[in-house]
């Protein structure tokens, strides 16, 4: 009789050390990943910095003397499609640099910083194709975490719709508009053009678009729109509350 | 004051080549008058000096930063104009350099005319804002309107609200019958509230260093 209660005890005591040291083990395994993250992101940030006052300041620089050339030499005479290249070159530059710093960024984890950063790309891309733009995401509203793969996806899919808009569409106004609903982000993305552009250069971009968004279980419709134009909607599951966030 | 005469203009930028560039640009306009250095404190030297009409920042400095620098500028002379000049739209350090004093930002990307037309708008007393910013300022003033800092009037939420869906200043004025100035001389005004605001809120922090507001 004793000798069975003695057997249980130890039993019984030896799996609760056991869960102890199990549960103790887990919290120093976290606690890791915390630190990991932790420094993780201080080295993002450290390059990202460097990477934005070293680099861009030079290209930017060279961006603003090479349009300084150009004031200076009519179209034609030597030189002058050389220093357009060159503009154009030291812009697309500015602009993968911008993309490189926002990937990087840890502050970039956050949802609105990815929206704006999309924002911001339609904004630049319509003015120079002389577009109307317009934009409304004051239906994000959860204070949610996008991994920096998946908002790249979410970046570039958006880039390409837009892009195509401009190529394709034959429009004169472009809508953006985002908001959250039930553990996901859409976007909306309408235009006013005539162009069909589920055939035409349209279809190989919206296979690209698809499968960005396909890879983290999300979605892409596309709709022609009365009386003109067409909507592009992607929704992206979001990711659970980041502990940093 | 900005016709047909120059605008006296303080280029305050830590990059050097940027700068040389930059002056030499505005200074060949025939537009402006530019005079240039390379951080916050000589800055505030030359402005004690020669007081020039607009300065355009830029936001990262070595020593004290561009936003520091515009808040001093503010407090000895509100009547020179502060124009943040930055690389990326980076909306948290622009919005704070706003709340500083700043009356409007350029990128430097932006084309030569373009940052021509923001120094005189600057001057002439607009005050360019996009549809971030002007989406941050909303919630600003919504979180924060049981502090007795400014409100906005009906007029000045309109303009901002259309400002935050991406119109430009001349659509607003459209849409709401104004002239453009008028709702360039709103959009100023929305700016000068907002650093009421975060006077306000800076005051309100220092009186009751805890569990205020």
């Amino acid at each position: 009789m004793w000798e069975r209660i003695a057997i249980i005890c130890g039993l019984v005591g030896g799996i609760l050390l056991l869960m102890r040291s199990w549960s103790q083990r887990q919290l120093r395994l976290q606690v890791r990943d915390l630190e990991d993250e932790h420094v993780r992101d201080e080295e993002r940030q450290r390059i990202a910095t460097d990477v934005h006052d070293d680099l861009s300041a030079d290209v930017s620089n060279l961006l603003l003397l090479s349009r300084m050339g150009l004031r200076n030499s009519a179209p034609g005479t030597p030189g002058h499609t050389e220093l357009q290249r060159i503009e154009e070159l030291s812009g697309g530059m500015l602009r993968k640099i911008d993309e490189i710093i926002w990937s990087l960024d840890p502050k970039s984890d956050r949802w609105d910083a990815s929206i704006a950063f999309i924002d911001r790309y339609a904004a630049d891309l319509a003015r120079q194709h002389g577009l109307e733009f317009r934009t409304n995401t004051e239906g994000v509203k959860a204070p949610v975490h996008l991994s920096p793969p998946k908002r790249r996806d979410l970046y570039l899919a958006a880039k390409e719709v837009l892009q195509n808009i401009v190529e394709h569409a034959g429009a004169r106004t472009v809508n953006l508009v985002a908001h959250t609903v039930k553990g996901a982000l859409v976007l909306r993305i309408t235009d006013d053009g005539v162009g069909d552009r589920s055939s035409a250069g349209g279809g190989q971009g919206l296979l690209n678009i698809r499968k960005r968004i396909e890879r983290w279980n999300g979605s892409v419709r596309m709709d022609r729109q009365e009386p003109l134009g067409t909507a592009v909607v992607i929704a992206l599951p979001l990711d659970e509350h980041h502990p940093n966030a | 004051m900005a016709n047909g005469t120059t605008i006296d203009t303080l280029l305050i930028e830590d990059h050097d080549e940027y700068r040389n560039s930059l002056t030499t640009l505005l200074n060949t306009s025939g537009r402006f008058h530019c005079m240039a250095c390379g951080d916050a404190e000589q800055g505030l030297a030359l402005i004690a000096e020669k007081r020039p009409d607009v300065v355009l920042m830029d936001i990262n400095l070595p020593g004290m930063s561009g936003i520091q620098c515009t808040k001093a500028i503010k407090e000895r002379w509100p009547e020179v104009q502060v124009m943040m000049c930055t690389v990326y739209e980076d909306d948290d350090k622009i919005f704070d350099a706003l709340k500083a004093g700043a009356t409007g930002y350029v990128i430097k990307r932006a084309p030569i005319e373009e940052l021509f037309d923001a120094i005189h708008q600057v001057h002439a007393g607009g005050s360019p804002m996009s549809a971030t910013i002007a989406r941050k300022v909303v919630g600003s003033f919504q979180v924060r309107t049981e502090v007795n800092g400014e409100k906005l009037s009906e007029r000045e939420m309109q303009v901002l609200d259309l400002l935050s869906e991406g119109l430009r200043m001349k659509e607003i004025a459209d849409r709401l019958s104004l002239s453009t100035n008028t709702v360039r001389t709103h959009v100023r005004h929305i700016y000068e509230k907002l650093q009421v605001q975060s006077r306000t809120e800076a005051l309100n922090k220092a009186r009751w260093p805890r569990g205020s507001a």
